[in-house]
């Protein structure tokens, strides 16, 4: 019986990944023997989706006073002013939203042994899970990896989860099932040498159509909705879209983008975000502000170019070829529902929560989660549900659901009494009792207010009242962020709210700001107007006054964004008069203390976010990359594997030379004699590469080992060469520095 | 043996319908108040999620929570970190710490405990998997704490067989007894 998890999962896990894994453990140990830089190791982590969680700078505020959390590791930090005892935040990659049963069972599993027991599904259609110790992160990750599921770039500066619409394949208004393509481009951009240079992070999305708010393409760094063509599929191409502090509108990149210009015109955009995006100002780093900068066309003119140059990939048209042998299949034969006696509630919860495939037959079943979240016993559970009625057709959704696809009708009530049993069958999916919220103060460091503590009060106070409300706001969306950063997506809702907080009486009191009429069809099209910020205990009120004012006042059929574009600020902030007052803390101390919370209210618990990730350069980070392989020769060579001591040395050496031909040309090739070839010309012959005492010393350890060729890997040439490894990657953190670039 | 992963729930007697804002304003206080070597860190709220772990309490070295797993409404202590020793003494350690903060909880709120009916998991599928090769490998520890536990009476422990599952164990003892006697019988 093995032993760990390595050797428990080695056959399961695909051998470059593994290395990887294996990596990010040794960096770890690095990190715990001082070997690297706190904010080297916070990015290096963040891209592998280990992310801080709140109270991790060792001080948590109780309602008094602030204490100090004295953790065994005491001094040792995973990042500036992040303790490493402190749990954190493993977010998990499920790019479009696609799990199959077996993933489910070992999201389950993990959750249960790293984590909380609660998975939480997010609004990009991640997973996360809290309270995990980074040590345990890299069997979470091989346990991961063994079901096919990747952390790798989840957090930092990096691409994120690909999302994409989840009824994609099944649905009316689709022009083309865009899975796919957006499984393609999630592959081919992960790990992408072009994409390690971020200033910040990248989010893509995929949508099958325009009308549908599915995959909130105007929203997103790059948003691609499915278009045909002279009979020909392709995409309709946005970039530059964002919500955060400043929200931008996506600007049309490309009416017509075709498959085979997918993968490369993505790569060519990255290529320019990476090289003219902004690294030292982190609140104006997302490619919106460049795209603003720049404006559109010059953006377009340098994107164009730059696909130019670019070294032509097998892999831009490869997946191509591969785009039929992607088929969803059901599990059972598709049949009506004829006569299957229905439970009391059923009908309330199919209206919502079943959506009619344009396959005939088929529905598409939404498990609806209170706050995003479930536990490891229901998600395992119903990953058995889902094996009886279909087959790994199974998506999470960025309103923090999970659905069923290829259910056959006929199951529909058998599979609604086993949600049930789950307790899984909540009615409303899409309405305004499905509120969404990020996990704000809960445990993201940046939360100002409760953004979980107010959706749970909406959802008990709106389910109580889901009968009376009036037809015309049941379908609202409320969407809550903790803080101004919009996690929770609060532009894009009807009724949007995002944490502030306002110092009241001498007490910090928490509020949230009011965003009304924001427009989540037509992928997310146009974005709220901020109305004033609200003492959070009158937010239900706010909502009673504003949909009530709306069902009474509204003009024949006008929307929701139209009522509020008509009425204006002015009236709005009429109609919430009152509202904005906090009563003094002797008369209703009840205001001072924020929803799902029984503290007294701070913000003194806040701390430095790690959404920005850290800005390392490509080159400080590459070279840290080095370094642990030069960790990893060592260990090798204690262990006795002389040969692969003196390669991974090799491999370092390599790889640090690599790092620095990079910021001369960008495009170098993997070959080790080109790169060996290049480092000679642009380094070496011109004197950079070189010690002011020793010379070219250096840099000839590389050329011997280059083209030694060994008969018998020896403990002294495998010592030799991991010595001189890491004296060559010195060199090259000196070089670097010379460069005057550091 | 294999872990110290090791999760202890006993079961409520007494005070089903205390509200989970009461547990969660009990977790604080005890965040607040403690002064032991242990770091506690943070309270959660789950009320919203059947079935699960109602309000937790998250600490360093273990988590507690109010659990409703299976709809049976308890105490679950969760050993996250080594307590020192060989399995035996880590699993009669868990036992232990269990007991006392029922004890505690107990004399804070208006609860009661069953001390006859217990729920032990092994936290942790690679060393203890959930079969019945792990239960032949912990019995002799796990009959000589129950011996000890409850005073020699009978026992009887079963095994969920469900493979999915983490190594569980339903026990149950005849006879009444309190978390406080539990607690004296393994000083």
């Amino acid at each position: 019986m093995a032993t760990n998890w390595k050797e428990e999962l080695r056959d399961l896990i695909p051998e470059d990944i593994g290395a990887e894994i294996d990596t990010f453990e040794a960096q770890i140990e690095q990190k715990k023997q001082g070997q690297i830089d706190d904010r080297v190791f916070a990015e290096t982590r963040l891209r592998r989706g280990v992310y801080g969680q709140r109270y991790d700078n060792g001080q948590r505020f109780d309602g008094q006073v602030t204490k100090p959390l004295h953790y065994p590791s005491g001094d040792l930090l995973k990042g500036p002013d992040t303790v490493w005892d402190a749990p954190g935040m493993q977010r998990i990659k499920i790019p479009y939203g696609g799990l199959t049963t077996d993933q489910m069972d070992v999201l389950a599993d993990v959750a249960e042994e790293y984590s909380d027991g609660i998975l939480h599904i997010t609004t990009r259609q991640d997973i996360q899970i809290h309270y995990v110790h980074i040590e345990d992160t890299p069997d979470l990750m091989r346990r991961l990896a063994a079901v096919g599921i990747t952390t790798r770039e989840a957090c930092g500066n990096s691409i994120r989860n690909v999302t994409a619409c989840p009824l994609s394949g099944v649905c009316h208004t689709e022009t083309f099932d865009v899975t796919p393509y957006s499984h393609a481009l999630a592959n081919f951009l992960l790990g992408h040498p072009d994409c390690q240079d971020f200033g910040r992070k990248f989010k893509i999305a995929f949508s099958g159509c325009a009308q549908e708010a599915c995959g909130l393409t105007s929203m997103h760094d790059m948003g691609m909705i499915a278009r045909i063509k002279d009979g020909k599929r392709g995409f309709e191409t946005y970039v530059g879209g964002g919500l955060g502090a400043v929200p931008h509108q996506a600007k049309l990149y490309s009416e017509f983008l075709p498959p085979e210009e997918l993968l490369p015109t993505a790569q060519a955009i990255c290529r320019v975000f990476a090289r003219l995006g902004e690294k030292t100002n982190r609140a104006r780093a997302r490619i919106k502000f460049l795209v603003a900068k720049l404006g559109i066309e010059e953006f377009i003119r340098l994107v164009e170019e730059e696909r130019k140059i670019m070294p032509e990939d097998p892999a831009w048209t490869a997946y191509l070829d591969d785009l039929d042998n992607y088929v969803e299949e059901p599990l059972k034969i598709a049949a009506p529902l004829n006569g299957v006696a229905r439970p009391k509630e059923f009908d309330a919860w199919a209206e919502n929560n079943i959506y009619k495939q344009r396959q005939e037959g088929y529905v598409v079943a939404t498990i609806c989660l209170p706050l995003g979240d479930i536990t490891s016993d229901q998600m395992r559970n119903l990953a058995n549900i889902s094996r009886k009625y279909v087959k790994d057709t199974i998506r999470a959704t960025v309103e923090q659901n999970i659905i069923l696809r290829w259910v056959s009708e006929s199951d529909v009530v058998a599979l609604y009494n086993d949600l049930c049993e789950l307790e899984l069958a909540e009615p409303g999916a899409g309405t305004i009792v499905d509120v969404t919220a990020c996990p704000g103060t809960d445990t993201c460091k940046l939360g100002i207010s409760s953004s979980r503590g107010l959706a749970a009060e909406l959802r008990t106070q709106l389910a109580q009242q889901n009968l009376q409300l009036d037809d015309a706001i049941k379908n609202f969306r409320i969407k809550i962020s903790g803080c101004f950063n919009s996690c929770g997506q609060h532009h894009v809702a009807d009724l949007g709210f995002y944490g502030n907080s306002r110092k009241i009486n001498g007490y910090t009191v928490p509020h949230f700001q009011v965003v009304l009429g924001g427009q989540w069809t037509e992928n997310a099209a146009s974005y709220g107007l901020a109305m004033g910020a609200i003492p959070s205990k009158n937010i239900p009120a706010v909502i009673e006054r504003i949909t009530g004012n709306y069902v009474e006042n509204r003009e024949k059929d006008e929307s929701f964004q139209a009522y509020i574009q008509r009425i204006g600020k002015k009236d709005v902030k009429d109609l919430l008069q009152g509202l904005t007052q906090v009563p003094m803390h002797e008369i209703d101390p009840s205001y001072y203390t924020d929803w799902g919370d029984t503290r007294e209210f701070t913000i003194g618990d806040m701390g430095k976010g790690e959404c920005a990730g850290e800005v390392v350069s490509l080159v400080q980070f590459e070279l840290s990359g080095c370094e642990t392989e030069s960790f990893e020769s060592q260990i090798y060579l204690e262990e006795g594997d002389y040969e692969a001591a003196y390669k991974t040395a090799f491999s370092a050496m390599l790889h640090a030379a690599k790092a620095l031909v990079k910021t001369q040309f960008l495009d170098v090739p993997e070959d080790a004699d080109v790169i060996v070839e290049e480092f000679r010309t642009r380094f070496c012959d011109t004197e950079l590469f070189y010690n002011q005492f020793a010379g070219a010393k250096f840099a000839n350890y590389l050329f011997r080992v280059h083209k030694e060729e060994v008969g018998e890997y020896t403990r002294d040439i495998a010592h030799q060469a991991v010595e001189e490894a890491q004296l060559f990657i010195e060199e090259a953190y000196a070089c670097y520095g010379q460069m005057n670039v550091v | 043996m294999p872990t110290h992963k090791i999760s202890v729930k006993f079961y409520l007697d007494q005070g089903h319908n205390i509200a989970p804002e009461t547990w969660f304003k009990t977790f604080n206080n005890w965040i607040s108040a403690h002064n032991g070597s242990d770091v506690l860190l943070d309270a959660a709220d789950y009320s919203h999620v059947p079935n699960g772990p109602v309000t937790l309490l998250i600490g360093h070295e273990y988590d507690i929570s109010i659990d409703d797993t299976d709809a049976k409404r308890g105490l679950l202590y969760n050993r996250k970190q080594p307590n020192g020793g060989n399995f035996a003494q880590q699993l009669s350690s868990a036992v232990r710490a269990a007991c006392a903060i029922c004890q505690r909880l107990e004399a804070e709120e208006a609860v009661v405990f069953r001390g006859n009916e217990l729920r032990l998991i092994l936290n942790d599928r690679l060393n203890a998997p959930n079969t019945e090769n792990t239960h032949n490998a912990i019995n002799d520890d796990l009959q000589a704490l129950l011996h000890q536990l409850y005073n020699g009476s009978e026992v009887i422990a079963e095994r969920r067989k469900d493979t999915g599952q983490r190594f569980t164990l339903d026990i149950r003892a005849e006879g009444d007894w309190s978390v406080a006697k539990l607690l004296e019988n393994l000083s």
